[in-house]
This record gives C-alpha cells, sequence and structure tokens, in this order.
C-alpha cells in the first residue's frame, strides 16, 4: 500500500516561487487596424471600432485573425476604467508582494479571509479559483484562505455573469461581509457580463449590483492572476485603513 | 422515416408522430431497447417537441407538432423526462399535459408567475414576484436542512433541501437554475464559429466536450467533412479534458474525507495537466479552439514529442497518488457502501457517464455514438457493479489510465493540423452529435443556416446525473454528502444552462 510519507519525501514539494509557473501567457493586445472592424467579428461586447476593452474579453482572439487588433506577448496596458484592471502577478514582484501581504497582519490582525461567491459562473473562474489553491500556486504561503461564509471574509471573490436568480444572493451576501470590505469581480462575466451580455436572464457584471473595487481580466483569469488581483483588494483595504 | 444526420459512424432516423401518438410512440420505443435522450421544444409558427432515443450505434429523433401549444407528458412512465419537459415548457411555453409537477423551473422568484422564456420582463429585477413550494415532510422528529443557493465551499450555486430523522437522509430535493444564463436561446443567429464559444461555456470544465458536440453536429448539419488528423487532436482535448476533471475529482473525494495528503497529489497532477492544456492547445481550459470545420490551433510536431515524454513522467506518479488513495483503509471505509446509486434508478432516471457505469450500465458515447476518433480508436466502457461512491471512484480511476493511454498514442503519432479555414458562411441543414464529456454524454442538436445557428439544444450530462444524486443520498447520513455529492461531481452551469 502507498504510504503518505514515502509519497511525501519521494515527490518533495510542489511549490513554485514563480507564480506563473513558467506557462502561463500574459496578452497585450492592441487594436493595430481599426479600418479592418466590422460589425460581428468580436462574440463578446469587448471590441469597438477604436478600443477592446478586456474587461469584457474572452481572449479567444477572433479580433487578431481579422486583422484588427495586434496580440502580442506582454503585460496589457489597463484601460480606462473606473476601478484597477488587474492582469497578473509577474515572478519579479513576488518579493514585494510578500512584504505587502506581511503588512496585511496590521491591517486585520490575522490573515486575509476570502470568501468565493459565484453569481452564474460556466465554473470555468471556480476552477481556476480551485487551481490557485492547489499546492502549486498555493495561496496560502502569503496569508490569503478561503473561508465558510462571508462573515468571515475581508474580500468576496465573484465569479460569474449576475442572473437574475442570483441577484438577491449577491446583494445579500455584500451586505453579510462586514466593513472594511472588498470585492473583487473575476473573469469577464463578473466584470461586464462578458460573452453573456444580451440574454434576459442576466444583470450584467457584479458592478450592476455592488461597488466592485478591483477587476481580474480573463475567462478565465489564471491562478497568477487570481492572486495579483486579491493581493491588489488586500492593498486597496490597507490604504482606506491609513485612509 | 428519413435520415438524420448525425455526427460520426451513427445511424441516424427521423420519426414524425402524430399528436395522440406521442405517448404510445415513446413507449414502444422503449420496449424496442432505445434509451431516451433527451427532450426539448421550439415555439414559434409552426410549434413542436422533439425527444431523442439511442441505442448502440443509432439515435432517432422523434418530432410531434403541438398545434394547440400542449404534448402528453413521458414523466409518469419515464421519471428520466421530468426535468426535460419542464425546462422545455419554461423555454418555449408548450405544455406537458399530464405532467404532475407545475411549478416553475428555470425562472425563479423575481419573474412573474408562469414566465416563458421570451415574454417581456420589465422592472426590479431583485423584486419578488413568485414564490416556490418545497415538498414538504411531516412526522414526529422530521426536520429540514436548507442549504444554499451559496455554498460554503469554492462552488457553484444551487439549492438542497434535506429532509432528515436526526443524522438519516430521508429526502433531498433540488432546486437549482440559479445559473440559468439563456445560453440555448442567445446562441440562436450567431455565428458558426461564435456559437462554439458561447456553448462550450455551457460548463467550463467540459468545455472541450460541449464544443466538440456542438461542432459535430453542426458539421453533419452541413455535411462537411473533417480530415482524420484533426479528429485525433479533437479526440485528444476531450481526453485532456476527461484526465484532468478526473484528477480534480480524486482530489477533490480525498480531500471531502480530510485525507489532504492524498488530494495534494491529484491537485499537482491536475495543475501540471492543465498547463500541458494551455501548451497544446492554447487554453487550461480547452476554450477557444474548436470551431465547426476544424481547429483554430493545434500542437506542433515539438510539443507532441514533449508530451508524449511528459506522459510517461506523468503515469507513475498517477499509479503512485492513486495506489496512496484507494489503498487507505480510512478513505476505503468512508467510500464503501456509501451513496449507493441502485442501477435500477439509474435506468429510470437516464443516468449516465461514470455515475451509471458504476451501477453496471455499459452506455458510453465513445462506444455508442462514435463520432472525433472513436471509429478508429475502441473504447471498451469501464463497469463496476456496486454504485457507490467507491465504484465511481474506481471507474473514474480505469478512465484515468485508459485516456492517458490514448493521449500517449496519439502524442506518438503526433497528427499535425493548419488551423481552420475561413468561417462556415452557407449551407443549412439540422444534425446531433454525442460526445462523451467527463461525466457523461453532451448530447448536441442544432439546425443552421447561411452560416448561423437557427435553433439549438445542447444536453449536459449533469442534466440527467442530478437526479441520480438525489437518489444516492437516500438513507445516508448528511455528513456524507459532500462526499456523495462530490463523487458524482455536477455541472451546475450545465445544467441550467
Amino acid at each position: 500500500m502507498g504510504d503518505p510519507l514515502t509519497e511525501r519525501m519521494r515527490r518533495g514539494s510542489y511549490v513554485e516561487d514563480d507564480p506563473r509557473g513558467g506557462t502561463a501567457l500574459t496578452w497585450s493586445p492592441v487594436v493595430e487596424d481599426p479600418s479592418a472592424y466590422r460589425e460581428g467579428v468580436c462574440p463578446t461586447p469587448a471590441l469597438t471600432r477604436d478600443a477592446l476593452d478586456l474587461g469584457a474579453c474572452i481572449f479567444c482572439k477572433a479580433c487578431g485573425r481579422a486583422g484588427v487588433v495586434a496580440w502580442r506577448a506582454g503585460v496589457p496596458v489597463p484601460g480606462e476604467r473606473r476601478v484597477p484592471l488587474v492582469v497578473g502577478a509577474r515572478a519579479a514582484d513576488l518579493p514585494a508582494l510578500r512584504t505587502r501581504l506581511a503588512k496585511l497582519e496590521g491591517v486585520f490582525g490575522r490573515s486575509l479571509a476570502v470568501r468565493h461567491l459565484d453569481v452564474g459562473s460556466c465554473n470555468g473562474c471556480d476552477v481556476e479559483v480551485n487551481a490557485a489553491t492547489s499546492p502549486v500556486t498555493d495561496l496560502e504561503r502569503f496569508g490569503i484562505r478561503f473561508v465558510a461564509s462571508p462573515r468571515h471574509a475581508d474580500v468576496l471573490l465573484v465569479t460569474g455573469v449576475v442572473t437574475r436568480n442570483l441577484a438577491e444572493a449577491l446583494v445579500r451576501t455584500v451586505e453579510a461581509t462586514p466593513e472594511p470590505r472588498a470585492v473583487v469581480a473575476l473573469g469577464a462575466c463578473a466584470i461586464t457580463g462578458g460573452i453573456f451580455v444580451g440574454s434576459p436572464h442576466v444583470l450584467g457584471g457584479a458592478h450592476a449590483l455592488v461597488p466592485v473595487d478591483v477587476v481580474v481580466p480573463g475567462c478565465p483569469p489564471p491562478p497568477e492572476s487570481i492572486l495579483a488581483g486579491l493581493l491588489e483588494a488586500a492593498s486597496l483595504l490597507e490604504a482606506r485603513r491609513r485612509g | 422515416m428519413t435520415r438524420l444526420a448525425c455526427a460520426g459512424r451513427v445511424r441516424g432516423s427521423t420519426l414524425d408522430v402524430p399528436e395522440d401518438e406521442w405517448v404510445p410512440e415513446a413507449r414502444r420505443l422503449q420496449r424496442e431497447g432505445w434509451w431516451f435522450e433527451g427532450l426539448w421544444a421550439t415555439a414559434g409558427e409552426r410549434p413542436s417537441v422533439r425527444a431523442c432515443w439511442g441505442r448502440p450505434g443509432e439515435l432517432l429523433l422523434a418530432t410531434s407538432a403541438c398545434p394547440e401549444g400542449t404534448f402528453r407528458s413521458f414523466t409518469s412512465f419515464l421519471p428520466a423526462a421530468d426535468w426535460f419537459e419542464r425546462a422545455a415548457r419554461d423555454r418555449s411555453g408548450l405544455a406537458p399535459v399530464g405532467h404532475v409537477d407545475p411549478r416553475a423551473f428555470l425562472f425563479h422568484d423575481t419573474y412573474p408567475p408562469g414566465h416563458v422564456e421570451g415574454a417581456p420582463l420589465d422592472g426590479d429585477a431583485r423584486a419578488q414576484r413568485s414564490s416556490y413550494a418545497f415538498v414538504q415532510h411531516q412526522g414526529a422528529g422530521v426536520f429540514e436542512i436548507p442549504v444554499g443557493p451559496i455554498h460554503a465551499g469554492v462552488i457553484e450555486p444551487g439549492h438542497f433541501r434535506f429532509t432528515t430523522t436526526g443524522e438519516l437522509v430521508l429526502d433531498l430535493e433540488l432546486r437549482l437554475n440559479y445559473t440559468h444564463k439563456g445560453t440555448l436561446t442567445l446562441v440562436r443567429g450567431r455565428r458558426l464559429d461564435h456559437a462554439a464559444r458561447l456553448l462550450e461555456r455551457l460548463s467550463g470544465d467540459n468545455a472541450a466536450a460541449h464544443a466538440l458536440a456542438f461542432s459535430s453536429a453542426a458539421e453533419a448539419a452541413l455535411g462537411l467533412d473533417v480530415p482524420n488528423d484533426a479528429q485525433d487532436v479533437r479526440t485528444a482535448m476531450l481526453e485532456a479534458e476527461r484526465v484532468y476533471n478526473h484528477l480534480g475529482d480524486l482530489a477533490g473525494i480525498a480531500t471531502d474525507v480530510a485525507f489532504s495528503a492524498g488530494a495534494s497529489h491529484f491537485a499537482a497532477l491536475r495543475e501540471a495537466c492543465m498547463r500541458w492544456n494551455a501548451r497544446l492547445f492554447g487554453h487550461r481550459l480547452l476554450m477557444n479552439t474548436v470551431v465547426p470545420g476544424g481547429l483554430l490551433q493545434a500542437p506542433s510536431v515539438e510539443a507532441w514529442s514533449e508530451y508524449a515524454t511528459a506522459l510517461d513522467a506523468l503515469t507513475p506518479r498517477v499509479e503512485s497518488a492513486v495506489r496512496l488513495v484507494t489503498e487507505h483503509s480510512g478513505l476505503r471505509e468512508r467510500v464503501e457502501g456509501t451513496g449507493v446509486l441502485p442501477r435500477a434508478s439509474a435506468e429510470l432516471l437516464g443516468c449516465v457517464g461514470p455515475a451509471a457505469r458504476a451501477c453496471g450500465i455499459a452506455r458510453d458515447a465513445r462506444a455508442d455514438a462514435p463520432c472525433l476518433a472513436y471509429d478508429r480508436i475502441r473504447v471498451t466502457p469501464s463497469l463496476r457493479s456496486g454504485g457507490d461512491v467507491a465504484s465511481r471512484m474506481a471507474v473514474k480511476v480505469d478512465e484515468l489510465r485508459a485516456s492517458l493511454g490514448i493521449l500517449r498514442s496519439i502524442a506518438r503519432d503526433a497528427p499535425i493540423v493548419g488551423p481552420a479555414a475561413a468561417v462556415v458562411e452557407s449551407g443549412e441543414g439540422e444534425g446531433i452529435a454525442a460526445v462523451e464529456a467527463s461525466r457523461g454524454a453532451v448530447l448536441a442538436w442544432t439546425r443552421v443556416a447561411d452560416g448561423r445557428v437557427v435553433d439549438a439544444y445542447q444536453r449536459d450530462p449533469s442534466f440527467l446525473n442530478w437526479r441520480g444524486l438525489q437518489q444516492a443520498v437516500h438513507r445516508n447520513i448528511v455528513p456524507d454528502f459532500p462526499l456523495i455529492n462530490k463523487s458524482f461531481n455536477l455541472s451546475y452551469s450545465g445544467s441550467d444552462a
């Protein structure tokens, strides 16, 4: 029979210092040829003639194939949005991240408590939230832990487009979270409604019903982006406390 | 009877059924050994209801006109039809006559009573306009435990109403559709490639299966041939999806019995597989790649060769993680005999996938309705007879090994495919496909014209298996529910559509 200790020693630690794991790609899409733009190029409301809103983008790159947008590897330039657009943690940021997290204790008197709230996702974002807690990305090493109740939470991590059937649940969950709190909209659906915009059964992004503090684009955003979004939320709470 | 355009090597037929023959015809098909695959309805000028039936190597689509706005219900003799008929009623307004459950299904309390898809909706999206009556049980010591829609973990939303006496579960009523997004209506009129992007998001963790089922149905409708090499790559995507999902399920079961040492290994393996998804197909969850007619990107020779090497290294790691978990006496004590789904119930409810195979039902769309590369890559359904959590685990372990084997063989063949040609813009037709996802078969039906979707129906396997979960929980204790639930690991979004 397999023995947990032997197996643990054989495999060593799975935790990676680089939250990207060396595989994830970050894109820096830029509208290059507005004249190639035609109605219906993009399956979401993300693309207009001269701008690409990463908050609605599913990163399918249909606009790239149509020649409107150039998709280059790199860190995207945050667009004009009401809230910070967080795109992903880089390995180089890690020491700084650790320092910022150490400060969390001064903010909350404990580690950062996150409550995940799915208000209508396709479950893709939830898959990636789970991946962020895997022993490879291991959010807990940064002092971030997932809690079972909004009453225990500092941050609400919202995934999915807000469906009519969950509108009430979203508002009540936010109300049940004590101040100071931050709401993170994770993924195109939670930010703007993404590909589901146009259905009469959805109300759009979380901001339609509750104030959103941080948005993390992606469809779904990979674990390193989730980490970066949560850190951004933590800094925000810290700044508010200093206020 | 005319020909039905089916994906792959499947014999398809259609059947026009007079309104008053709808029920007798269904009973006749049942007697002839056809199993029920699904039911949906279309409103409009010529309202009609459709039921899909299957047999090994065959699919049959029965259609009946509903000039009076009604159709006869199957539910009293075919419990599997229950949710299909309620969903069809809410989507089309066509009423299933003789159905015992008039309660709203897709639309919850902020919708007006009797709301039908397409009827105007206005005003405050949070104001309560209707109410829902849960089944009530009465008696000494009987009490209810309401759970959800917001659950305590990183899970999708849904409401579970347990009726218990002490620790024992007497009944579990599910109220789902919290994540109803109207996807099947939203897809109408979309370009075929955009429709694939939307439909793969019916259930993100089964994105490849949904995109492949829709694309295969659309290709059948248009008579498009996809070369073998492209079908091999698509098959690799489907098997890669099964691998990362089954690894996640095994991690989840270990987590739910608090065996975190075992869970860690599976979670790490799963992460490794998701990174390979990104490396090979451009997306960790296999999205944005499949389109009707082909693929938007595919692995290079070098990528295949590195993958083949990586699979050789992954396999012993999978095997030792499997040993660690399946041979652990504490874990076995929790999973053996827990959450038994009786075979008879699974048959009545039309359960599919590992949940059905764990109670001995030899159904697997890869063998029964072979499309993609499954006419060349033969799959033998993995079977167990216990119907408990341990049996579902054992089936998933078997399938994990088999899928890794298929992936190794495709990676060694290294099929090379160019990106799909321009978007399909002409032709029209109606097609159907069944693709075996990690939870069971995704059934896709679509009618397309001039490069756009006219109408579509897509059944996630979870829509059938949720009813099986309800049965499997009976006579178990409440604290075992998370474990039983995880052993099914159903999709809410896929079911809520």
